[in-house]
């Protein structure tokens, strides 16, 4: 196998197609990649980008179509037994998915899944080193050796995507496959992540197919890129010159979104006044039902700010820092223990009944996920005009035409063609513009959105960025956005909060946040989180 | 066409049958081209099928044919009285403690679970001994029975469902708890129901029948299939069949039809859903 030392991965031609599917997935793809080459393999969702990495080990559902040439370390993965295969997918690829929490036993330990792979790949081996061995492997993804006998359960999420790391590299193989490894994970563990997962295969010297739709992500760690669109690889290059000077139009698209999701830094805004001001706030919930024995955790703890009219916020921060909680609180979701929040110079902790059923009009939120936000048995019509009929604003046909003049306002023209649809049958973008109608049906003037982009792929993300930005021109809305990607945050953001502990560590204006980070949890962020390089030239200098 | 959709289709056609039944022999019998089910003076007893009986009369000369089709009619009323009055308890109340939790939930789910520990025979004898004879009161004396099946299984999809991002935007929205109930919740409860309606119209015909078989439930003048083969059983040693044969076959054909539908039905849900 002369050429299969130099080229671990050769793929000429290949067409794939689902069985229940008239369309070629993957149709005419090209790819090499050398041994110990990092490649990113980018594309906008639905381009075929998981079809391949399954098509590479032949995790292909049954009865799907696979043609084409495909030379997996000089063997056709296509024409081996099952036996074969088995120690193709353990030895020579390693995959890494985006989901651990799935593709672990849940019965199964840390140190009985890593047992468990060496085992079935090195019967020959004895006690002693399968135990050596498994010690060294989770060490070197740090893992400490008290949580070897923890189950999947108990670990959270990054810790679960480093024991997916440890069992792809476990048999040292010379390809290691990342479907989106970084996805689930907050920007600072993310980045973690992705550096160890960098430098193990260094130190193993295996190539890395690193999957994502993040194009700053992929700059930063893979010197060679792909972008993948309908199934083929429209541009392959260096990462440094596909971001900077694109050919493809699919590149300059993407590219195009990704700069638009990172935004331009906007300066700090001429006076305008408050309408939304926060004093003391303190969420803390109460972790015993003894009431003499209280132990509390303070979820937000003594956080103060204000919002202006017509100015966005950004609330950053890690996982688990209390912002998610304070967004929750503000819309009385959660118990409020303490503090003013003034909506309007009113403190709404004192309004009951109506009057604060009528004050909360004026805040709405946008939540994470548009799918689950919006009721299955409602159609899009029903759902946006549903808030005018529970406060009693509107009659039906006068709530239909408001749902019309929403739906043409978030950009889903024509409105007709929408209303009567349900969510299932939009795409996510759509849906989370449905979301943000439904939430300017009562005309607030706060919008609070939680983590609102973070499940969708970045092109969808600079599309509803830029609807957000055109709304709060339009309607003088004061936007608080929650998320942990400082990169979003600094580009839409007029100011920025960053959350620690609940408490806030650090406010300041959002141009000056990724030049001039001050407290020590906003300098990892900043650290952690990838940026397209003409942005990152203007950081280093 | 796939098992499943065949069993709904003939479950559909039989049961239609039934209904088409149900609504022609009163008006039948008042033309007078059938004979009054409980007229049997001027008739001979026990008489064996022929064309002036077409199934025979039994004990009393009274003509098995009409008395057969007459409860057809009897059974679909009693068992959609005894559903709809279920139904009418049972969602509610299985959504309200759902959707409340806490100690309204646990008596609820106490009570109908000592329901539910109850035999169901015994539990609509008692009832219908109570409650004494007629058609709303047999209809009663069911509907206790199926009260805590819709409970169970809409407080358990409300519980599952309430923990739905969608119902917190609703929150959010400034939604009241009833208005949640009924757009948000209602909506993605009751698609289980359909299913257990036409599972327990089965059994409850069996339980009628049952009832009718022990002198409780409906009035001894209402044609009624479970009292017919009480009133047969005697006779069948004798050789004479037909008595019993008819309100029997009757019976298993429409508790067969509505387990068809039942089993059909599930099967299309969990394909929609």
């Amino acid at each position: 196998m002369p050429t299969s030392l130099e080229q671990i991965l050769q793929i000429k031609n290949l067409r794939v197609r689902y069985s229940n599917s008239h369309r070629w997935t993957l149709d005419g793809l090209n790819l090499q990649i050398a041994a110990g080459e990092r490649m990113a393999l980018v594309g906008p969702s639905g381009c075929g980008k998981s079809t391949l990495a399954k098509a590479i080990i032949q995790l292909l559902p049954s009865g799907s179509a696979c043609e084409g040439e495909l030379l997996l370390a000089g063997q056709d993965p296509r024409s081996l037994s099952p036996n074969e295969l088995r120690t193709l997918r353990g030895q020579i690829v390693g995959l890494v998915f985006q989901d651990p929490m799935t593709r672990l036993n849940p019965l199964m330990t840390i140190r009985e899944h890593l047992l468990d792979t060496l085992r079935a790949h090195r019967p020959e081996k004895n006690h002693v080193w399968y135990h050596q061995r498994t010690a060294s492997l989770l060490e070197k993804v740090g893992i400490g050796s008290n949580r070897f006998a923890a189950y999947p359960h108990e670990l959270s999420g990054g810790m679960r995507q480093r024991l997916a790391i440890a069992l792809a590299i476990a048999l040292k193989p010379s390809l290691v496959i990342a479907d989106e490894p970084t996805t689930s994970l907050d920007v600072a563990i993310a980045n973690q992540i992705m550096s160890e997962l960098h430098s193990l295969c260094t130190e193993l010297k295996s190539a890395l197919i690193l999957i994502t739709h993040d194009l700053a992500l992929a700059g930063r760690w893979c010197e060679r890129m792909a972008i993948m669109d309908r199934g083929c690889i429209h541009e392959e290059g260096s990462s440094f010159e596909l971001l900077t000077i694109p050919k493809s139009n699919i590149g300059k698209r993407l590219l195009h979104a990704a700069k638009g999701r990172e935004g331009k830094s906007k300066l700090g805004r001429s006076y305008s006044p408050i309408v939304l001001e926060i004093e003391n706030l303190r969420c803390w919930h109460s972790q015993s039902d003894l009431p003499w024995k209280q132990k509390w955790i303070k979820a937000v703890n003594d956080v103060s700010f204000s919002v202006h009219y017509g100015e966005s916020v950004g609330v950053v921060g890690a996982s688990g820092c209390g912002k998610s909680t304070l967004c929750r609180a503000l819309m009385g979701l959660s118990p409020i223990r303490g503090g003013v929040v003034k909506l309007e110079s009113q403190n709404i902790l004192n309004l009951h009944g109506r009057s604060l059923k009528r004050a909360r009009q004026r805040m709405q939120m946008v939540f994470q996920d548009p799918l689950a936000s919006l009721n299955p048995k409602m159609t899009i019509g029903e759902a946006v005009a549903d808030p005018l009929i529970i406060h009693n604003l509107a009659t039906k046909s006068k709530a239909k035409e408001v749902t019309r003049e929403l739906l043409n306002q978030v950009g889903l023209r024509p409105a007709e063609r929408y209303e009567n649809r349900f969510p299932h049958e939009l795409s996510g973008g759509q849906l989370q513009r449905v979301a943000i109608a439904r939430a300017l049906t009562l005309k607030p003037k706060v919008l609070i959105c939680d983590e609102s982009l973070s499940m969708l792929d970045s092109e969808i993300q600079a599309e509803i960025l830029s609807l957000l930005g055109e709304l709060q021109t339009k309607l003088g809305l004061a936007i608080l956005l929650i998320t942990h990607e400082l990169s979003v945050a600094s580009g839409f953001c007029h100011r920025i909060l960053v959350f620690d502990n609940g408490q806030i560590v650090e406010e300041s204006p959002a141009n000056q946040i990724l030049h001039a980070p001050k407290a020590k949890i906003t300098q990892s962020l900043v650290q952690a989180c990838p940026m397209l390089p003409s942005t990152a030239r203007q950081k280093n200098v | 066409m796939s098992l499943s959709n065949r069993m709904a289709c003939w479950g559909l056609v039989i049961f239609g049958i039934y209904l088409f039944l149900a609504l022609i022999t009163p008006v039948l019998v008042s033309t007078g081209i059938f004979p009054q089910p409980n007229a049997g003076i001027d008739n001979p007893i026990y008489a064996p099928p022929s064309l002036e009986h077409l199934c025979g009369t039994d004990r009393l000369g009274r003509d098995v044919c009409v008395r057969t089709l007459q409860g057809s009619g009897v059974a679909l009323q009693v068992v959609f009285l005894a559903l709809s009055l279920a139904l009418l308890f049972g969602v509610p109340l299985g959504m309200i403690s759902g959707y409340l939790g806490g100690i309204v939930d646990r008596i609820l789910v106490l009570i109908m679970d000592t329901l539910y520990t109850l035999p169901v025979l015994l539990l609509s004898v008692v009832l219908a001994f109570l409650l004494g004879r007629g058609i709303p009161n047999a209809a009663v004396a069911l509907c206790v029975v199926y009260v805590p099946q819709y409970f169970r299984v809409v407080r358990n999809q409300t519980a599952q469902v309430k923990a739905e991002t969608f119902v917190e935007a609703a929150q959010s929205l400034g939604a009241s708890s009833s208005w949640i109930l009924s757009k948000y919740l209602f909506r993605n409860v009751v698609s289980s129901v359909p299913v257990l309606i036409t599972l327990n119209a089965a059994d409850a015909v069996l339980v009628l029948g049952g009832l009718g078989f022990l002198g409780l439930g409906l009035p001894e003048n209402v044609p009624e299939w479970g009292s017919d083969l009480h009133l047969a059983l005697a006779a069948v040693p004798t050789g004479i069949w037909w008595t019993a044969l008819y309100p029997g076959l009757a019976m298993f054909t429409m508790v067969l039809a509505l387990s068809f539908l039942g089993e059909g039905l599930e099967a299309w849900i969990s394909k929609v859903d």
